[in-house]
């Protein structure tokens, strides 16, 4: 746009409205029918993809911590304990290990595992607490300094 | 006269009949049984009280140890075992037969599961820049093929050594932030990016022996 | 990919046949852990878009147990869509119907309501007794723990061992046990 006088300045409102809608058009670009091309269309479109991308970034945690929730529940209904059992004897027995981690270990590393899942199991039934779960405690777990 | 003759005639008769239902269906119920389709049943769970464990079920394990058995002290037999083990694990790191070592490490208030020659990816602002030379000290876990040393919470700085270098530091994609809200004139949109630092592991090392004590510890950060 | 590793893969993947007894359990509560077998949700390796779904074999459905009234109270809707086409069929009228649809429709309701429920559904096998084909049979692998145990019936017992059990008060021989 040429500004060539003062006043036709004062007016233009904003970018090149050719350019303003060529940056909506790229969001738009995968969208299906209409949504893709037609503008007044396509900018009500970007902005619900851009407000569920901005939802979904948060709520994607909460999905991701559920899945790693559950590889740890079922790989310690494996030897006989829950997971609260698990994440309760490790916590009293001052291992700090995240969800991330030892669902990690669950899926990779099955023998670190159980061992980690021996050690809750001996916690929990030294402190005699009822979330022990149904089979019989480890041969015998002993813990060492360093 | 008549009528109210009548209206008495009905009433005996109206008795009898009533007399003769009730005798019949209490006689049948047994107030200790209700019958199915009574209403109460329906919240026999919700009520206090009512036993939710048939007497002829095992009981549930003890809530608290118990005090009254006798303990039979097995500390010499740990003591043994714990020798026994340590040994097996320091003949391992003496001939070298541990294989690859994973550790996990915590770093930047993430924990992360590494072996030699990975990447890894911190994101947010961490100070360190391109080329240095770093040394992971909060080793929560290391792991080989035949044990794993798990730290409480951490394991000794002395023991375990994890060197990394830094090699690049970058920036994240674009990250598009929008808020809207329809017919109320709000709209905002904000663009951000997070600070990326990789991080490649350059040696996972058990340094000295597993369970022995130290005359002197510490001397390697004398400030 | 060599052999050791692709083999390694299928043993991961491969899916399991489960045995499931339901004996004296409720349905509603049974299914929750079947639906778990079924979704694969028992594996370490359980992922949404993971498809480690186990087989499994729900015997002696007509033996199931509902809790309280809820054999009387307990209602399937049908509608067949033409006008005056809904019908109400209680949970008794239904079991009678066919022993094994009450623990269908409980584990059908407990897979959740998305695109993995009939890939899941179709994995699972009930039958209304213990005879179950041979080539079914062969599959099983492992058994799922019941809830509850099954409690032994008085005339399960045999009359030698009803006789020998000791009795707190003699009872006499005119008196009637209803």
């Amino acid at each position: 746009m040429v500004f060539q006088t003062v006043a036709l300045m004062t007016r233009a409102r904003g970018p090149d409205e050719f350019w303003r809608k060529r940056r909506i058009f790229r969001l738009s670009s995968h969208f299906r029918g209409r949504f893709r091309n037609c503008y007044s269309m396509a900018i009500r479109a970007v902005h619900r993809s851009l407000q569920f991308a901005t939802k979904g970034r948060d709520a994607k945690y909460d999905i991701i911590r559920q899945i790693w929730m559950n590889r740890i529940d079922s790989a310690a209904m494996e030897h006989g304990l829950t997971y609260k059992a698990v994440k309760e004897g490790l916590t009293r027995s001052e291992i700090h290990l995240n969800h991330k981690s030892l669902a990690d270990l669950a899926v990779w590393e099955p023998r670190t595992f159980k061992s980690l899942v021996n050690i809750a199991h001996e916690r929990v039934k030294q402190d005699g607490l009822r979330i022990m779960g149904y089979l019989k405690a480890p041969a015998r777990v002993l813990s060492k300094g360093k | 006269m008549a009528c109210s003759n009548f209206s008495r005639l009905l009433q005996l008769g109206a008795r009898a009949c009533t007399s003769t239902i009730a005798s019949n269906t209490i006689a049948r119920q047994s107030p200790l049984v209700p019958k199915l389709w009574d209403l109460n049943v329906r919240y026999y769970r919700k009520m206090k009280g009512v036993p939710r464990h048939l007497p002829w079920f095992p009981p549930k394990p003890p809530a608290t140890p118990d005090y009254q058995s006798e303990v039979v002290d097995q500390s010499e037999e740990n003591e043994k075992l714990i020798t026994e083990v340590s040994k097996e694990i320091n003949k391992q790191i003496a001939e070298d037969k541990t294989g690859r070592l994973f550790a996990i490490v915590h770093v930047a208030g993430k924990q992360f599961k590494v072996t030699v020659s990975d990447i890894i990816i911190i994101r947010g602002y961490w100070p360190p820049n391109i080329g240095d030379q770093i040394k992971l000290e909060k080793v929560l876990l290391l792991g080989s093929k035949d044990f794993t040393l798990v730290g409480r919470p951490i394991l000794n700085r002395e023991l375990v050594s994890i060197d990394a270098t830094v090699i690049e530091k970058t920036l994240s994609n674009t990250i598009t932030h929008f808020r809207f809200r329809k017919r109320k004139q709000y709209r905002r949109i904000h663009f951000y990016k997070y600070q990326h630092t990789y991080v490649r592991i350059n040696s996972i090392t058990l340094n000295g022996e597993v369970n022995k004590k130290l005359e002197v510890e510490g001397l390697d950060r004398v400030y | 990919m060599s052999i050791v590793r692709r083999s390694q893969q299928w043993g991961t993947f491969a899916r399991m046949w489960h045995v499931f007894d339901a004996t004296w359990q409720d349905p509603y509560q049974s299914s929750q852990i079947i639906a778990k077998y079924l979704l694969g949700r028992h594996k370490p390796i359980s992922h949404p878009m993971n498809r480690c779904g186990d087989h499994v074999v729900v015997i002696n459905s007509s033996e199931i147990a509902l809790r309280g009234d809820e054999w009387q109270m307990r209602v399937y809707f049908h509608h067949d869509t033409y006008h005056g086409g809904a019908s109400w069929t209680k949970a008794w009228e239904l079991h009678k119907k066919d022993p094994t649809m009450i623990m269908k429709k409980a584990v059908y309701r407990a897979l959740g309501n998305n695109l993995t429920r009939h890939q899941a559904y179709a994995r699972l096998h009930v039958f209304l007794d213990d005879k179950i084909p041979l080539e079914i049979q062969q599959n099983l692998s492992s058994q799922i723990k019941q809830l509850r145990p099954v409690p032994q019936r008085l005339d399960q017992i045999s009359p030698e061992e009803l006789e020998n059990f000791p009795q707190i008060v003699k009872l006499p021989e005119t008196y009637v046990l209803t």
